[in-house]
Parts: structure tokens; C-alpha cells; sequence
């Protein structure tokens, strides 16, 4: 074999193995899960989700991969592992706090998929609202209020860092120096109804009366203070849930999730430079799934009726999060692009520039050989390096509903219907053999996939 | 060229592997890993309680009124943190300290008093006659212990003060007269780096 092919062969691997190492997309398939859990069949989607274990924590790590079967079990009734799954989720956002250097700098050089996934504000909080979901399914009521206490405390830590933010921008300095309480800074995800309204309804159920009236009044400020997240009215069982019934009535709550929020997707666009150079653009853009169902009506055994009001715009909550972050990585995207391809085109301009300058035919021809190489070598890095970081939960819902009844004594069985804007059933769940009794937990759940 | 592609491979793969390692640690030995509530927490609650409960002199007042030693049962340690703490641990090191002493006389817990009766009430058609454990012969407790674990967290980016406060005390059955009132604090600073190598 000559000294040449050996150059060629090493050229293209050094060019093959550099796309191998710098092609880490987080792109993922989850076609047939998403499907199973729009037909309602959360177990299939629960155990398909486990087969395809290995590729997705090879695209997206195993914290994702951990808060979608924390939620997929849930909705599968399998509430113990529902909890194992989530627990690791939540204790891995933890610690991903610590970044790592290397890689934050490797995403400037590479792509943001160097980084290790820290998770979104609402992924954290939401986690424990499942996990104290979880424990009522298992009749635990007092893990449950651990799980919500944690919420509150993750909630807290929220409110204080936008809190300080507000205060900084907004101070007399501030203000004289031109700058004005940042928009964006008021919409931040710092505060969940939802998460405070199971927190008041166990509260309630527990006897602890202090809480359950803090919490409600938390409820009305996640309204009052989010308008953007909340833009309904807070629903008006909050008035009522804290009102003891009379005639030795219990009061019951039902929250019910309907639809999946938005998941991200990969958007590329290429820019020529030259005629043969060009700027890869690989953006990740947010998919909405949002809900079909506009209105829920539950209907008990003995014929009392109730209706459900939207809590918790989830979806909306996920769309805030990225929109936040968007334009950072625009702009961190198309400054990383741009210098990998002026790169390419360096090498190309010095490559013309040295095989000119040659003082023979053929060492003009061996420098235009190996700068061809190096530049064919630099757009397969360019092209298979640029990869959008699409890594986003999957299987939070899209809207949280609540609503809540006074019932006496004896158990029920109830049905859920859901209904789209033209008043079509589009889904109807039962709900059987509900205890309702002084001292138990009065809280059902229902989920409709659409 | 061939060997040098397995070599690039297996270097890769072989960078992915990891061994497992299990060292045996001294019982005293304090090691914090994630700030949360662990076993040098509950030793030092326990010890801390426990040594409260015997300096107040109930015992030796309730042997001196009534001839014999008092009956103490376990009852709920309830879990008010934020933490899923099992709060069973405390009691039980609790009423290993009591019964220790030679001066307390405890009895089966509330959790486990179902299994008994059970068992109790299963020998009278199981059992042997003269085997069998006879029916109304439990000794009733005169002192119930109950306690609460809650915690306060203050916490910014990467710091949190977590201060646990677990409370315990000792109620006469008879009379709800609480005879001891103990409580112990745990505070944390939990410090998380931001960034490493």
C-alpha cells in the first residue's frame, strides 16, 4: 500500500471518528409511546417506554428518561415505580446543578448536548406533585404531604431568586439608570396553583388547618402574580374547599390531566457563504400537543353532577420556560456556527493561497490534496457537530382541571367525560368503588390523554 | 489500518466501564453526602433525647407513687419534614434506652399490637390448652410516647440552611399530663458547587 492511500485512509478515519464523537444528537423516536398513550393505554406505552430504555438514554440520559416512566407509570396506576422513577429524577436535577467546565465549554465548540441536562424549573416541582399523587393512590397520606412540603420548599427558592431579580432591576438606581422591571422576569414559572391546591386539600384531610388555608391563599397568588401562566379565573371549588360541610357531608376533589405538553423538535437551515461553503443552523423548536378537551363533567353514582375548571396551563408553563430561554440559544447557536464555518473557509482561502505560492506543479498539487482533505474533514465535523439540544420531558400533561363535591358518607362510582369545544365526547373514564368518609383522603384523578 | 479502528474502538468502549467498590465504615463514623437526614442525624437525636428524658426524675416519682416500674408504649413519631424519614428508627432507639435502664417496663407498639391479638386469639382454637396464651392479661401502658420531625429550609442556589427539630414526649395515658418534653435541633449548611471539572 503506498505512503498516499495511507494518508487518505488516515484522513477519513480521523474525519469518520471526529463525526462519530461530535454527532451526539438527543434527537429520540417515541412514535409508538406517544401513540399507546393517546389510545389511553398507558401501560403499553409505560412497558414500551422501558424497551426503548437504551436508545433513549443514549440520546437524552437518564434523567429524562427517568421523569417520562415516573410519569408514564403513573398514568399506568403502577404508583410505586411511578415514585422509584421519579425519586431518581428529582435526585439527579440535583445534581446536576454542579456543571461541569469541560463541557460547558465543549458546547461552544461542539453543541449544547455536551452539557448535562439540569432539568426546567417545572420539571422539578411537578415531579413531587406526581410523587404525592402517587402516595394518596397508595393510600399514604403522610408521605404525601413530604413529597408536597418539598414542593413548597422548591417553590420558595423560586419565588426568592425572582424575587431578588425583581428588586435588583427595580431599585432607585436601577430605575434613574434607565431599566425597567424585565417582562419576562414577571412571567417565570416561580409559583404552581395546581402543586398548592393538592397541597391544601391534604392539608385539609390531615386536620392541618393552618396549612390548608396558607396554601390556599397560595393558589389565589400563583393567579394573581402569573397572569401569563393563569390566564383564567381560579377555579371555584378553591372558595369551597376549605368550607366544612354541613349534615355530616365530606368534602371530595377530583383533578383530572388531560393532553401532553409540548415536546421539542429539531428545525435545521443552512446558509451558503460561498458555493462551497455554508452555516448549519440546528435549532430546537417547541412542539405544542394541546388539549382537545374543553370542558369536563363528572357524574357520581348517585346522581350528583359536577364540573371541572382549568388549574394549571402546563403546556403554557413548558412554552414560557424555552421562550425565556430562546433567544440565548439562538444566538449562542449561530455564533458557534458561524466560527466552525469560517474555519472551513480558513482553511480553504490558506490552502489556495499555499498551493499559488507552490514552487512546483506537484507540491502545488500535494498542498491542494491534503487542504481538501482537511477542509472535507471540517464540514463533516461542522454538519454532523451542529445538532440541537432537544431534550424536554415528554409526558407531562397538558392542562391540569380540578373540581370538588360535598357528598355524604358511602361509596361512589364515578364517570368523567370530556368533551371538546363542540361539546363531542372525546373521552370518558370510570372511576369505581370510592370511599368517601370522614378522616380519608378525599382526592380522585382521572387522565385523558387527548 | 484495520487494528488501529479496533483500538479507537475498544478505547472507547472500554472508557465506559465501571467497577463497584464497598468499603465497611465504623458505626461512628460521620459521612454526609447529600445534606439530607442520615444516620449520624438519628444518633445524635436519639442520644440527645434519650439523656434529656432520664435526667427528669418521672421514673423514680412514678416507682416512689406506685410500687412498680412504669409502663411506657410507643406510640406515632409523626413525619412533618420534607424528607421521607423513618421516624420508627427514633422510636426504637428510644425505647431500647428505657427499657436499658431496668426502670421501664414497655410494651408491644400500637403498629404491632393488630399481629398479637391475632396470634393471641388464634392459639385459643390452634393451640393447646395448657399452651395457649390467656385472653385480658396485657399489661395496659401508663405512659404513651408520641414526637414530630419538621424541618426549616432556607435555601438560595447551591446554599440551604436545613434545620430539622424533632420533638418528643412522654403523656400519661390516664390523665393526657405530659410528664417530659424534649426537643432536639439539627442544623445544616448544605453547600453545592456550581461548577467542576
Amino acid at each position: 500500500m503506498s505512503r498516499r492511500t495511507n494518508r487518505i485512509q488516515m484522513a477519513l478515519l480521523v474525519a469518520a471518528v471526529m463525526a462519530a464523537t461530535f454527532s451526539c444528537s438527543s434527537a429520540l423516536q417515541l412514535q409508538t409511546v406517544t401513540l399507546n398513550h393517546r389510545n389511553a393505554d398507558f401501560q403499553a406505552a409505560y412497558e414500551e417506554l422501558k424497551i426503548l430504555e437504551t436508545h433513549y438514554v443514549e440520546r437524552q440520559g437518564r434523567l429524562l428518561f427517568a421523569l417520562d416512566a415516573g410519569l408514564l407509570a403513573h398514568y399506568a396506576h403502577q404508583w410505586d415505580s411511578s415514585n422509584r422513577f421519579l425519586d431518581e429524577a428529582e435526585r439527579r436535577i440535583w445534581e446536576a446543578y454542579t456543571e461541569s467546565i469541560t463541557a460547558n465549554v465543549a458546547s461552544y465548540l461542539v453543541n449544547d448536548n455536551t452539557r448535562a441536562y439540569q432539568g426546567e424549573d417545572y420539571e422539578d416541582i411537578y415531579a413531587n406533585v406526581f410523587k404525592a399523587l402517587n402516595y394518596v393512590h397508595m393510600g399514604d397520606p403522610d408521605a404525601a404531604m413530604v413529597e408536597l412540603r418539598r414542593f413548597s420548599e422548591k417553590q420558595q427558592m423560586l419565588q426568592d431568586k425572582y424575587d431578588t431579580l425583581m428588586a435588583a432591576v427595580d431599585t432607585t438606581a436601577g430605575r434613574s439608570a434607565g431599566y425597567q422591571v424585565d417582562a419576562n422576569l414577571s412571567i417565570r414559572f416561580s409559583s404552581s396553583a395546581l402543586g398548592n391546591w393538592l397541597h391544601m386539600v391534604l392539608a385539609r384531610d390531615s386536620g392541618e388547618v393552618s396549612q390548608a388555608q396558607f396554601s390556599a391563599n397560595q393558589v389565589r397568588q400563583a393567579f394573581a402574580k402569573q397572569p401569563v401562566i393563569y390566564p383564567f379565573k381560579v377555579p371555584a371549588t378553591v372558595a369551597k374547599d376549605l368550607v366544612v360541610p354541613t349534615d355530616g357531608k365530606v368534602r371530595v376533589n377530583l383533578v383530572a390531566f388531560t393532553g401532553l405538553a409540548p415536546f421539542k423538535e429539531e428545525v435545521v437551515e443552512r446558509f451558503w457563504l460561498s458555493p462551497a461553503n455554508y452555516v448549519k443552523i440546528a435549532l430546537p423548536s417547541m412542539v405544542e400537543r394541546p388539549t382537545s378537551v374543553a370542558s369536563i363533567d363528572v357524574r357520581l353514582s348517585d346522581g350528583t353532577r359536577f364540573v371541572l375548571e382549568p388549574m394549571e396551563d402546563i403546556g403554557k408553563v413548558a412554552q414560557e420556560a424555552f421562550r425565556l430561554k430562546r433567544s440565548y440559544i439562538e444566538s449562542k447557536t449561530v455564533i458557534r456556527s458561524l466560527l466552525k464555518s469560517t474555519g472551513t473557509a480558513v482553511i480553504d482561502a490558506t490552502t489556495d493561497v499555499m498551493s499559488s505560492n507552490a514552487e512546483t506543479r506537484e507540491e502545488a498539487n500535494s498542498i491542494q490534496f491534503y487542504g481538501t482533505l482537511l477542509s472535507f474533514a471540517s464540514r463533516i465535523f461542522n454538519e454532523a457537530s451542529e445538532q440541537a439540544d432537544v431534550r424536554l420531558s415528554h409526558f407531562y400533561p397538558d392542562m391540569a382541571w380540578v373540581g370538588g363535591v360535598d357528598l355524604p358518607v358511602g361509596t361512589y362510582d364515578a364517570h368523567v367525560v370530556y368533551r371538546d369545544r363542540s361539546g363531542r365526547i372525546i373521552h370518558e373514564q370510570n372511576l369505581t368503588g370510592l370511599e368517601v368518609a370522614p378522616g380519608n383522603l378525599g382526592l380522585w384523578e382521572s387522565v385523558c390523554p387527548l | 489500518m484495520l487494528s488501529m479502528i479496533i483500538l479507537v474502538l475498544l478505547l472507547v468502549l472500554g472508557g465506559c466501564t465501571s467497577a463497584v467498590k464497598v468499603t465497611r465504615l465504623d458505626a461512628d463514623a460521620e459521612i454526609d453526602l447529600s445534606g439530607n437526614w442520615n444516620d449520624t442525624d438519628i444518633q445524635i437525636v436519639a442520644e440527645s433525647l434519650v439523656g434529656s428524658s432520664m435526667k427528669t426524675n418521672w421514673i423514680d416519682q412514678f416507682r416512689l407513687r406506685n410500687g412498680h416500674n412504669p409502663v411506657v408504649i410507643v406510640g406515632t413519631i409523626l413525619n412533618r419534614s420534607s424528607e421521607h424519614i423513618d421516624t420508627a428508627i427514633i422510636a426504637k432507639r428510644f425505647e431500647m434506652a428505657l427499657i436499658n435502664t431496668g426502670k421501664v417496663d414497655m410494651v408491644a407498639d400500637i403498629a404491632m399490637r393488630d399481629e398479637l391479638h391475632d396470634e393471641r386469639e388464634s392459639q385459643q382454637y390452634f393451640a393447646s390448652e395448657e399452651t395457649a396464651a390467656a385472653l385480658g392479661k396485657e399489661i395496659g401502658a401508663d405512659f404513651i410516647l408520641q414526637g414530630a420531625v419538621r424541618t426549616v429550609v432556607d435555601q438560595v442556589s447551591g446554599k440551604a440552611v436545613r434545620t430539622y427539630y424533632v420533638s418528643a414526649e412522654l403523656i400519661d395515658i390516664e390523665t393526657s399530663r405530659k410528664i417530659w418534653v424534649g426537643e432536639e435541633m439539627v442544623r445544616k449548611f448544605i453547600q453545592q458547587s456550581k461548577y467542576t471539572w
